[in-house]
């Protein structure tokens, strides 16, 4: 089969500051893959970038071979670091604005994770506190039936009983065809839900691995291989 | 298949713990011969382990045959005791090598060993045959 | 484009519906306590020009919000509709305000006629008709160009990027008002016009063409009004494509 992202020398750059710089990636289908890097290392960049928030400066992108535009934009299911709701609404609100707008929504799915995540639909999301936002998010971004999932920081700032939760969820809501990206810096909580992983530093990719050959390799956790590899 | 908890050393692979946890689970017979395993997503989600994982874990599983598919139905524990005793070999093996290397390096000749085990197994309590180690 | 256009106005319902009430009470208590007829008068066109100026600004915020939201930026959406539906919603905020405005002026103007206006109307009606039309085009039109002035900005990852957009804003209105005047030598109509000569320069008031009544539809005026046609068309096609290669959320 052929791969969900392509990524060819892609380069982003800010006058003279380089957010990527000649980044390479190929993910395959049916994989859960560790995105890992400190904050500012490119992780959110490169995210966007395969979404079309951003445009790259050089190299070329595909989704499933398409380019990134509106055909890209329907098979890619993006959680970012921000709401992807608006203050006047309600969770009710928020799930019907993502089933107006994307077919592969499921609705039937939502409900479930709704139930799951404990979210009520007649509360608004303004209200909400930070991990039941975050569980929003994710409901939002699992509940579409994509090809290609990308959650930044989805961990980020919950409880350890959310993060379970949120975890749960990944595992549980997802398909075998798509694969997910999840971009973290809390690598020990959540390493092993991943096929492999990405280190991401300064804007450019040191590693890219499986994860149990890093610990079959070199008999380390995901994680001590993460702090060596941002010690240097 | 009951639920499970496992404590995962991430230094380590994760299929060859779980294949080990699920031995040791046909072995105690927590899990019987012939006992339906959960499936891959099932116990993805209660582990909160990679999917993948857990297939490589069941395919190996299945290509030392103490596992088996039947089409459409799932996977279940192998009813062949010959294999049950296999994996009990197995794990005894690696329970002894560890415990004579430990001995050794106590300082034990190989006689003062068998005579030392051999005193201990008629002193210790009941509930040490559940373990299953001392039949072999 | 309709379900943009339905959570555009969703977005802003809670304020358009302000605008309505206030309007509504402040019309009321001009009728209830108000006698000076010249006051009233004065009063009740404030009241139209301030809700007109809210309903005008409510879409360019609109998009300009729209331009910068992950969740519109994510949708499969054509970029073309998230130009349009913005502008969708202010005219059709203005239209109704027109027709509310039209009606009470009509009403108005039956009870207490004490000018020529009606009278001016029922003589003239297709420079009446010309002129709302007119006027429609001049709201659409003057959307246009400040979403490409906004567009433009937004395109610009530096510090100045405002003040850009509003040069940008001044040179292609007085660019295109120069051209206008020397393809189709100074017809007094048309939206370019508005910015370049003082003289002419309300934005909304269905009462603002009264010069007009003198040109009648000319061939100057046809050709103007073409040119600026095209150069909306091709004011869209820019924005789509900033849209889609260089607006960055």
């Amino acid at each position: 089969m052929s791969s969900l992202l392509q990524m060819n020398s892609i380069t982003k750059s800010y006058g003279s500051k380089f957010a990527l710089n000649d980044v390479s990636l190929e993910i395959g289908p049916g994989k859960i893959v560790g995105l890992l890097g400190s904050n500012g290392s490119g992780k959110s960049t490169l995210m966007k970038m395969v979404t079309g928030l951003l445009q790259p400066t050089r190299g070329t992108l595909t989704v499933t071979g398409l380019p990134v535009g509106l055909k890209s934009k329907a098979l890619v299911s993006f959680m970012p670091d921000r709401p992807l709701t608006e203050s006047w609404m309600k969770v009710r609100d928020a799930i019907t604005f993502f089933q107006e707008f994307y077919d592969d929504f499921d609705i039937v799915k939502a409900r479930e994770m709704l139930q799951f995540m404990k979210l009520n639909e007649s509360d608004r999301v303004s209200v909400l506190s930070k991990g039941m936002s975050e569980r929003l998010q994710l409901t939002l971004a699992l509940s579409r039936d994509a090809r290609l999932y990308l959650l930044d920081e989805p961990i980020g700032g919950v409880d350890p009983v959310a993060r379970g939760k949120i975890l749960d969820a990944i595992v549980e809501y997802y398909n075998e065809d798509s694969s997910i990206i999840i971009s973290t810096h809390l690598v020990r909580d959540i390493e092993r839900i991943f096929d492999e992983v990405v280190f991401i530093r300064e804007g450019e990719i040191v590693m890219h691995e499986e994860v149990e050959n890093i610990r079959i390799k070199y008999g380390k956790s995901v994680d001590d291989m993460f702090k060596e590899v941002y010690a240097e | 298949m009951p639920i499970v908890s496992i404590e995962f050393d991430n230094n380590m692979p994760i299929y060859l713990q779980i294949m080990n946890y699920i031995k040791r689970q046909i072995v105690t017979g927590t899990l019987k011969p012939g006992d339906k395993i959960l499936s891959v997503r099932e116990l993805a989600a209660e582990l909160q382990i990679n999917p993948n994982t857990i297939q490589r874990t069941f395919q190996e599983l299945e290509r030392e045959e103490i596992v088996e598919t039947r089409r459409g139905l799932g996977r279940y524990v192998t009813s062949e005791e010959s294999k049950i005793m296999a994996i009990k070999k197995e794990m005894a093996g690696a329970l002894l090598d560890q415990f004579i290397i430990g001995m050794q390096e106590l300082g034990f000749a190989d006689q003062d060993i068998v005579s030392i085990v051999a005193e201990a197994v008629t002193e210790s309590p009941e509930p040490g045959q559940e373990r299953g180690v001392n039949h072999t | 484009m309709m379900k943009l256009l339905k959570y555009d106005f969703k977005r802003n319902s809670a304020k358009l519906l302000g605008v309505a009430v206030v309007l509504i009470l402040a019309q009321l208590s001009i009728m209830l306590l108000m006698n000076d007829i010249t006051l009233i008068i004065v009063i009740t066109l404030l009241t139209y020009m301030i809700a007109g100026v809210i309903l005008f600004i409510t879409p360019i915020r609109t998009y300009s919000y729209n331009l910068k939201a992950y969740h519109r930026k994510l949708l499969p959406v054509h970029s073309l509709k998230t130009i349009i539906s913005p502008i969708a919603m202010g005219f059709i905020c203005l239209l109704i305000l027109g027709l509310i405005m039209l009606i009470h002026g009509y009403v108005y103007l039956t009870v207490y006629d004490n000018t020529q206006i009606l009278y001016i109307i029922k003589t003239y009606p297709m420079d009446t008709i010309i002129s709302l039309l007119s006027a429609c085009w001049i709201i659409i039109n003057m959307f246009i160009t400040i979403f490409l002035a906004i567009t433009i900005a937004t395109s610009i990852r530096s510090k100045g990027s405002f003040w850009i957009g509003i040069v940008v804003f001044f040179i292609i209105v007085n660019g295109l008002s120069w051209l206008d005047n020397l393809l189709f030598g100074g017809a007094e109509w048309g939206f370019f016009r508005i910015f370049a000569d003082e003289s002419n320069s309300s934005v909304n008031g269905v009462l603002t063409n009264m010069n007009s009544l003198q040109t009648s539809i000319s061939g100057g005026m046809i050709g103007s009004f073409i040119f600026e046609l095209v150069c909306s068309v091709a004011f869209l096609y820019v924005m789509v494509k900033l849209i889609d290669r260089k607006v960055e959320a």
